[in-house]
C-alpha cells in the first residue's frame, strides 16, 4: 500500500467517523420517540387490552414446526439461554417429559413472564399508587404497587411473584421476586428456580403497541442474566373485553384424578 | 402483619389438607374455606345489616363526583357462604374452628325478600337441591362437592360473601378483586351493551351505572356451574342479577342483590347485607392459589365407603342451636 492510498483510507475513515454521529442525530430528529397520553394522575397511559402475537408460548427460542406447534423466531436476545451445565440436562428432561411435566398441563398459574405471552388477552388498568394487570388465562391477577413500597420480606413462594414498579420516563419498570420453582417459561421446558428475579419494562411505542422487555436473573440456574423482548399489540375489536379461560374447570375430572 | 396473617392461613390450609380429621370429618364441607375467613376476620366483628339509609355528608367522592368505594372490604356476613338461608352450622363444626356457639347461624337474615328468608324454588328445583344436600354428605363424584371446594370461580353474588374484596374505580370502570382464588370482575360503567347471547361465564357479564349515589350492576350471561352456597343452592343460565352497592358511611357498604331466574325460582328474590372497611394501613391481598393446592380424592374415597355401607344421609343443621 502506498502513501497516497493510506492517506485516502485515513480520510475516508475520518469522514465515516465524523458522519456517524450526524446520521444518528438526523435519525433522532426525524423520528421522535412516541409520547403516550396521560392518565388523570399524569402517568403515561398504558391502559387497555393487550396480547402478544408470537410463538413464545410454545418455545421462547428459535424453533421449527412440529405437530400443533407453529415454527417461530425466538424472543430471547441472541437466542441463547445461558444455562449452567446441570440445568442444560434438566431442560432436556423437561422437554422430553413436557406432555405431563409442563405446569400448564395442570392449569396452574403460569408465572411471569410466561403469562404475558400466553395466547390470551390481558388488561392493564391504572389507579393511584397501583397498576392492575388482569389476565384472561385462569383469572390470574397481578397488582403492581407503585407507591415506592419495598418487596415484603421473604422468601415467599408465590406463583406470580411480588411486583413493585416505578416509571422511567414513559417506561413502566416492574421488579418481581418471590417466585416458587414450579413454573416454566414455555411449553419447551425452559425453566428457573425460586431464586428468579425479573425486571420487566413496558414502553409505549405507538397508541397500539407496547414494547415488552424482560431481564431474567437466576444464579441457581443461569450463568448470567439474559433478556427477552417482544411487541405487545392492542386488541382492536371495538367491543373487546376479557372473557374467562377457566382451564381446570373444563377438564376437572381428569386433572383431579392426578392429584 | 399481612404476610403473617397470610402465611398462617396457608399453614392452616395445608395442615387441614393433610390432616386425618379432614378426611374423617367429611360432614364439614367448608373446613378450608372457613378457616381462611376465621384468620382474616380475627379482630373484627360484623355490623348488623340494616336496610335503612344512613347517608352521611362525609361520603367520600371521586373527582367525577360519584361515591368513592375504593379500598378493601370484608366480604358479607360470617357463615353466609355455607348457607344463605341458615348460616352455619353445628357445635362440632364451630369447635373445630375455635368458635363459640354464638357464631352459629347468621348474624342477620340474609334473604330479605321473601320474608321467609328462604330461596323460592320451584318444586322440581327443591328436589334437585335436596339431592345436593344428600350428595354433599357422602360425595361419590366431583359434582357432588361444593364448587367452592373445587376452586371454581364462585360466580355473582356468592363472591361477595366469601372472603375479602377490593374495589378500584376509574372514570369508566369499576374493578372488584376477590382474595379467594384471586378472582376479579371488570365492570364497565361507560354504557356499553352486554355481551351477546352464546357466551356464558362463571362470573357473568357485568355492566354498571350510577343511580344517584348507588352503583347498580346488571349481571347476565351466566353459566350454571357455580352454587350460591355450600348447601347446593343453584340457578340456571337464565339467571339475571341486579346488584346495588351504596355507601352508608365512609366505612360501611350496603350490598343488595336481586336474583331473577324464571327457570328455577317462583319469583324474584333479594339478599342484603353490609360490608365493613378493612382499615389496616398498607393492607395487601395474598396470592390465594386454590387450585394449585387442592385435592378432593380423599373426600370422594370416604364418600364411596359411606355409600357402600348404606350410610347415605342428608346434610342438616339439626344440632344447631
Amino acid at each position: 500500500m502506498n502513501f497516497s492510498s493510506i492517506r485516502s483510507a485515513t480520510v475516508i475513515t475520518v469522514l465515516v467517523l465524523l458522519s456517524l454521529p450526524i446520521n444518528v442525530h438526523v435519525e433522532q430528529e426525524t423520528k421522535p420517540p412516541y409520547v403516550p397520553n396521560q392518565t388523570v394522575d399524569g402517568e403515561p397511559d398504558l391502559q387497555g387490552i393487550w396480547q402478544a402475537m408470537n410463538t413464545a408460548a410454545w418455545n421462547i427460542q428459535n424453533h421449527s414446526a412440529r405437530h400443533e406447534v407453529p415454527a417461530g423466531q425466538g424472543v430471547v436476545d441472541g437466542n441463547e439461554i445461558p444455562y449452567q451445565p446441570w440445568a442444560v440436562k434438566q431442560k432436556t428432561v423437561n422437554f422430553e417429559t413436557r406432555s405431563t411435566a409442563d405446569p400448564e398441563v395442570n392449569c396452574y398459574m403460569p408465572g411471569v413472564p410466561r403469562i404475558t405471552y400466553m395466547p390470551h388477552p390481558f388488561q392493564i388498568l391504572q389507579f393511584s399508587n397501583r397498576i392492575l394487570i388482569l389476565y384472561e388465562y385462569v383469572h390470574v391477577t397481578r397488582t403492581i404497587y407503585m407507591d415506592g413500597s419495598p418487596h415484603p420480606d421473604g422468601h415467599i413462594d408465590f406463583w406470580m411473584g411480588d411486583s413493585r414498579g416505578h416509571w422511567e420516563g414513559n417506561t413502566l419498570v416492574v421488579d418481581v421476586i418471590h417466585f416458587n420453582d414450579r413454573t416454566w417459561f414455555d411449553r419447551a421446558g425452559n425453566f428457573h428456580s425460586d431464586a428468579l428475579h425479573i425486571v420487566e419494562r413496558y414502553t409505549p411505542t405507538s397508541p397500539n403497541h407496547l414494547q415488552y422487555e424482560v431481564t431474567i436473573e437466576d444464579p441457581k440456574v443461569f450463568t448470567r442474566p439474559w433478556k427477552m423482548s417482544m411487541p405487545l399489540y392492542r386488541r382492536q375489536e371495538p367491543e373487546i373485553q376479557l372473557l374467562e379461560y377457566e382451564c381446570y374447570a373444563y377438564a376437572e375430572q381428569e386433572l383431579a384424578d392426578g392429584k | 402483619m399481612t404476610i403473617l396473617k397470610s402465611v398462617s392461613s396457608v399453614i392452616a390450609v395445608a395442615g387441614l389438607l393433610l390432616s386425618w380429621s379432614f378426611i374423617v370429618n367429611i360432614l364439614t364441607r367448608d373446613v378450608i374455606a372457613e378457616n381462611f375467613i376465621m384468620v382474616v376476620e380475627a379482630s373484627t366483628s360484623n355490623t348488623p345489616s340494616t336496610s335503612l339509609p344512613r347517608q352521611s355528608s362525609r361520603t367520600p367522592r371521586t373527582s367525577n363526583g360519584h361515591p368513592d368505594l375504593e379500598g378493601f372490604w370484608e366480604g358479607g356476613p360470617l357463615n353466609a357462604s355455607h348457607s344463605i338461608e341458615e348460616g352455619c352450622c353445628d357445635p362440632i363444626h364451630a369447635r373445630m374452628q375455635s368458635r363459640g356457639p354464638e357464631r352459629l347461624g347468621l348474624p342477620d337474615q340474609l334473604v330479605v325478600n321473601p320474608s321467609s328468608g328462604r330461596i323460592p324454588y320451584q318444586p322440581w328445583a327443591t328436589e334437585i337441591r335436596t339431592e345436593h344436600l344428600f350428595n354433599m354428605e357422602t360425595p361419590t363424584s366431583l359434582e357432588h362437592i361444593d364448587p367452592e371446594d373445587r376452586c371454581l370461580l364462585l360466580g355473582t353474588p356468592r363472591s361477595n360473601y366469601r372472603g375479602d374484596l377490593q374495589i378500584r374505580q376509574s372514570a369508566d370502570h369499576i374493578v372488584i378483586l376477590y382474595e379467594w382464588t384471586h378472582a376479579y370482575r371488570v365492570i364497565p360503567t361507560d354504557g356499553r351493551p352486554h355481551l351477546s347471547e352464546g357466551i356464558n361465564l362463571f362470573n357473568g357479564d357485568s355492566r354498571g351505572h350510577w343511580e344517584g349515589d348507588t352503583l347498580v350492576i346488571d349481571v347476565t350471561n351466566f353459566n350454571d356451574r357455580p352454587w350460591l352456597d355450600s348447601h347446593g343452592s343453584f340457578y340456571s343460565k337464565e339467571m339475571r342479577v341486579i346488584e346495588r352497592w351504596r355507601l352508608l358511611d365512609a366505612d360501611t357498604l350496603q350490598y343488595e342483590a336481586t336474583v331473577e331466574d324464571p327457570a328455577v325460582f317462583t319469583q324474584q328474590w333479594t339478599m342484603a347485607f353490609t360490608m365493613n372497611r378493612i382499615k389496616q394501613s398498607g393492607y395487601e391481598f395474598f396470592e390465594e392459589a386454590c387450585w394449585e393446592g387442592v385435592t378432593n380424592k380423599h373426600r370422594l374415597a370416604a364418600g364411596r365407603i359411606a355409600v357402600d355401607a348404606g350410610e347415605r344421609r342428608i346434610h342438616t343443621h339439626e344440632g344447631q342451636k
